[in-house]
């Protein structure tokens, strides 16, 4: 056994892989860290993370609105403190068009805070042709007006017999980031 | 010649392992969001079609269809008149049917088939997600005159559910007298109150309405048809 053996490993072979090494190593941790980082909007984790975020929110919010005539029911005649839950249903089946019309002149604070819809939200009820409905002159639609930039839009819809039974409408539910 | 030896299967192995290890993380992460989002998606289109189809039952535009559709009118127009609705509240691939019950008294849901629509991209029944809808097709002209402050009417009655007559209060009686199982309790808190029996064949009651001071405000007939069931399937 000679010496001069031991010297070997630390060759331009050695450099040259450890290079190599290097260099896939940091391009996959590079790629993983951009397409795994929930707040880089260009990740495809963002992507997702943020559509499921977006969509429980809005159907809960959804839910919450079409599932109750609220409590109390007479909230439209209360003011926002007083309000335990936002509903708008008349019965189990129909929609109430005096609540709608009340869900407009709510703060939107407060509609935001009773639905747990966050600073970004837009409810509108549309006929099905597809114009918003109007109640006593005023369109109904509450929340804040939908960006045209928004990274991301979930839209929940609900579909209701307006009381006294008389025509559906679509009652639409936007949140985005 | 051992310089090579540093570019062994070991770095080579140990490079395959680690990337192996980091893509699958990823994969599997990803894959669970995807799974994740697709069940949020069908959430989604679940609960819209759903609200869908009962918006849809309970319009008084299709118990005046369905009622048509019992006097004898074509199918056609049923047909027209829910694809125009339907299709402007799903999107999606969808049919609607339209069963009749006939083997009263018996409690098992409506059997005949009245209509069935499939739209033109449906293909799979196995994948729809089917809504079904019980409704009682009746027809009761308002009672009320030019002198009422209210308007009395009934529209879609659902089966297992109690339907209040917008009438502060009322008698109903059947024109035989006789017990037929669908209920209708007079007078209670909420007004007059129907109760319908899946059991009982249809009939036509005497609907008398009263103002609260207990002047009569008129009188009519309540006709009760059939008992039917809309299925509405939506292929997601």
């Amino acid at each position: 056994m000679k010496l001069n053996r031991r010297g070997q490993i630390f060759t331009i072979d050695l450099l040259i892989a450890l290079f190599i090494f290097t260099l896939i190593f940091t391009s996959v941790v590079i790629f993983l860290y951009s397409v795994g980082d929930t707040s880089n909007p260009l990740s495809s984790y963002y992507s997702e993370v943020s559509s499921t975020y977006l969509s429980n929110i809005a159907t809960q919010a959804a839910n919450t609105l079409t599932g109750s005539p609220g409590y109390p029911s007479s909230w439209p005649s209360l003011s926002c403190p007083q309000i335990s839950t936002l509903g708008v249903m008349y019965n189990s089946n129909e929609v109430s068009g005096q609540k709608l019309y009340n869900l407009t002149t709510l703060p939107v604070g407060c509609v935001s805070q009773l639905l747990r819809a966050g600073n970004s939200f837009n409810i509108t009820a549309y006929y099905l042709n597809g114009s918003i409905l109007r109640i006593n002159g005023r369109l109904i639609t509450a929340g804040f007006a939908t960006p045209h930039n928004a990274n991301y839009i979930d839209v929940v819809q609900r579909y209701e017999v307006l009381y006294p039974g008389t025509v559906i409408i679509r009652i639409s539910l936007k949140e985005w980031i | 010649m051992r310089r090579g030896q540093v570019f062994t299967l070991d770095l080579l192995l140990g490079t395959i392992i680690i990337i192996s290890v980091l893509t699958s993380a990823y994969l599997i992460t990803s894959s669970y969001l995807s799974t994740n989002e697709s069940f949020n998606f069908n959430t989604n289109v679940i609960g819209s079609s759903a609200s869908a189809a009962s918006a849809f039952a309970f319009v008084n535009s299709t118990s005046s269809a369905l009622l048509s559709l019992e006097n004898g009118g074509p199918t056609f127009s049923f047909e027209n008149y829910s694809v125009s609705v339907i299709k402007s509240e799903i999107t999606l691939p969808f049919f609607i049917k339209v069963l009749e019950k006939t083997n009263y008294p018996s409690t098992s849901p409506p059997n005949s088939l009245l209509v069935s629509y499939y739209s033109a991209s449906f293909s799979n029944s196995s994948s729809a997600t089917v809504f079904y809808e019980p409704l009682i097709v009746s027809n009761m002209s308002s009672l009320c005159g030019s002198s009422c402050n209210y308007s009395l009417y009934i529209g879609s009655v659902f089966m297992g559910q109690n339907t209040t007559l917008n009438a502060p209060e009322c008698t109903v009686s059947t024109n035989t007298g006789a017990s037929t199982g669908w209920k209708i309790f007079n007078n209670t808190a909420a007004g007059c109150v129907v109760s319908v029996s899946p059991s009982a064949n249809p009939n036509n009651y005497l609907v008398k309405a009263y103002s609260s001071s207990g002047s009569s405000e008129g009188e009519t007939t309540l006709h009760v048809f059939s008992l039917n069931l809309i299925e509405i399937g939506v292929q997601g």
